[in-house]
Formats: structure tokens, C-alpha cells, sequence
């Protein structure tokens, strides 16, 4: 007797951007399923599958008002390669670096997507346990 | 070269309660709980490993927008079950748009207002219309 999280959905000023932008990032796929009300390249939803099917799909809603605080929510991302490769990767691909920190052996770096939603990614420092 | 989702992160004000709630509504091991009360942190990872841990740790500052991001549940019940199981954990409704026709979904806020969907279970979305 429980729920499941069946997806995640994003607020969005700009629903394919953003899902290209965390499709890009997560090496995931476009859901085309998910685009509603096609438009040009402007559709008011979009979502994302992971091709592995392990995660969560996410979708993106279009929404009138722009973010206007910190998400009290947010995902802790692990590189999966070298953390300086992958923070460049993702600020070309449209994210902003706002801070980095280091505590009890865990170094991470907190990001933007490209509508400015947090995130952090995270690798335990070389040499540490 | 990717990135990959290790952990959901809440901001809140009372770490170890909202651990609870959503361990509870989420069925991650609530007896798993991991705190730190110096850092003002409580985590409850996956037993499986196979979904996201969940982070909660204080911040000073309360909520004070609809967040940008939230999860979509689906029940392992029914959705009006499962509605007033969430309830009774502490979760109170911001926007019922269940339909007449059993169609709909529930908008609800945990105990610190980060807002979530209970949607319908598998099975009722499988039945025919009427």
C-alpha cells in the first residue's frame, strides 16, 4: 500500500528546450508520445524516457508565471566521467555554474538548467575513501 | 559521457519528519533513515537501489513559491485510497481535480507544502471509460 513516483514534471517557460537540454545531460531520449500541441519547435509539453528504463520519465509542462525562488527540490546528478569534463559539457550544453563546495570526502558543484532550475553535481574527491 | 540520478534533495525545516512522511507515502524503509543532526540532514536511500535516495536537509529559509519541479504517483491501491492513506500521513489536498467520470488526479502538499500529484492507479486507468 504505497505509491510509486511515476514521473517527475518540470514547470517550464520553454518545454523542449529544457527537455533538450536534461535529454542531452542524462543521455536520455525525447518521448515524442510526450510533445502536445506541436507548434514548430514551440509545443506547450514535452518528456523524456531514460532508454534504460530504470529512471523516472520526466516531463515539461509550459506554465505562464517565471520561476521566482530556489526549488525547495532538486537532483544530485553523479558524473559519470571526470567531473571537470562533465561540468563543461553541461554548461555547452546550456547550464550555469553558480558554486562549488567540498565536505567529508564529497566535492559537488551546484548548477542551473537553462530556465535556471538547481542542480548539483557530485563525485567523491580523488584519493578519498 | 553523462551524468546520472543519484538522490532527490528537499529543502525543509524538519528533516527528519519529512523523511518520514515521504519514506512512508514513497514505501522506502523508514526504519533505514539515516540523521545527522549537526549538519540538520536525514537520508533514506533505496534498499534496491534501483530509485533515487532522498535527502532532506535544512535550510533557513521557507518556501515561498510553487516549486518548479514535482512527482507524479501512481498507487498501488486505487487513488481515493491512497488519498486518504497520504492524508492521515500528514499531507493535506491544494487542488482536488478528480472528475465525475473517476477520470482526474489530486493535487496535494507534504507537510511543508512541496506539492505533489496522486494520480490513478495502473489498473483504474486500464478499465474502459464509461
Amino acid at each position: 500500500m504505497t505509491s510509486r513516483v511515476e514521473g517527475v514534471t518540470f514547470d517550464a517557460s520553454n518545454p523542449l528546450l529544457i527537455a533538450r537540454f536534461w535529454a542531452a545531460a542524462l543521455g536520455w531520449n525525447l518521448d515524442e508520445r510526450a510533445v502536445l500541441s506541436q507548434d514548430g519547435d514551440d509545443p506547450e509539453s514535452a518528456g523524456l524516457v531514460d532508454p534504460g528504463g530504470r529512471a523516472l520519465p520526466f516531463g515539461f509542462v509550459r506554465v505562464p508565471e517565471p520561476k521566482t525562488a530556489k526549488n525547495r527540490m532538486h537532483f544530485d546528478l553523479g558524473a559519470d566521467g571526470d567531473m571537470e569534463t562533465e561540468i563543461a559539457r553541461l554548461v555547452g550544453l546550456g547550464a550555469r555554474t553558480l558554486e562549488s563546495h567540498g565536505e567529508g570526502g564529497y566535492t559537488w558543484t551546484v548548477m542551473q538548467d537553462p530556465e535556471g532550475n538547481e542542480f548539483c553535481l557530485g563525485a567523491p574527491e580523488q584519493g578519498a575513501e | 559521457v553523462t551524468s546520472q540520478i543519484k538522490n532527490l534533495t528537499f529543502d525543509c525545516a524538519d528533516p527528519r519528519a519529512l523523511a518520514l512522511f515521504w519514506a512512508n507515502a514513497l514505501g522506502y524503509d523508514a526504519g533505514a533513515i539515516e540523521e545527522d543532526e549537526d549538519d540538520g540532514l536525514a537520508y533514506v536511500g533505496d534498499a534496491s537501489g534501483a530509485r533515487p535516495g532522498l535527502l532532506f536537509i535544512i535550510v533557513p529559509e521557507g518556501k515561498t513559491a510553487k516549486n518548479r519541479i514535482h512527482f507524479d504517483v501512481s498507487p498501488s491501491t486505487t487513488r481515493d485510497q491512497e488519498v486518504e492513506r497520504i492524508l492521515a500521513l500528514g499531507a493535506t489536498i491544494a487542488d482536488d481535480r478528480r472528475l465525475p467520470d473517476g477520470k482526474g488526479w489530486v493535487v496535494m502538499n507534504d507537510p511543508e507544502g512541496n506539492e505533489f500529484c496522486v494520480e490513478r492507479s495502473e489498473a483504474e486507468r486500464a478499465q474502459p471509460g464509461p
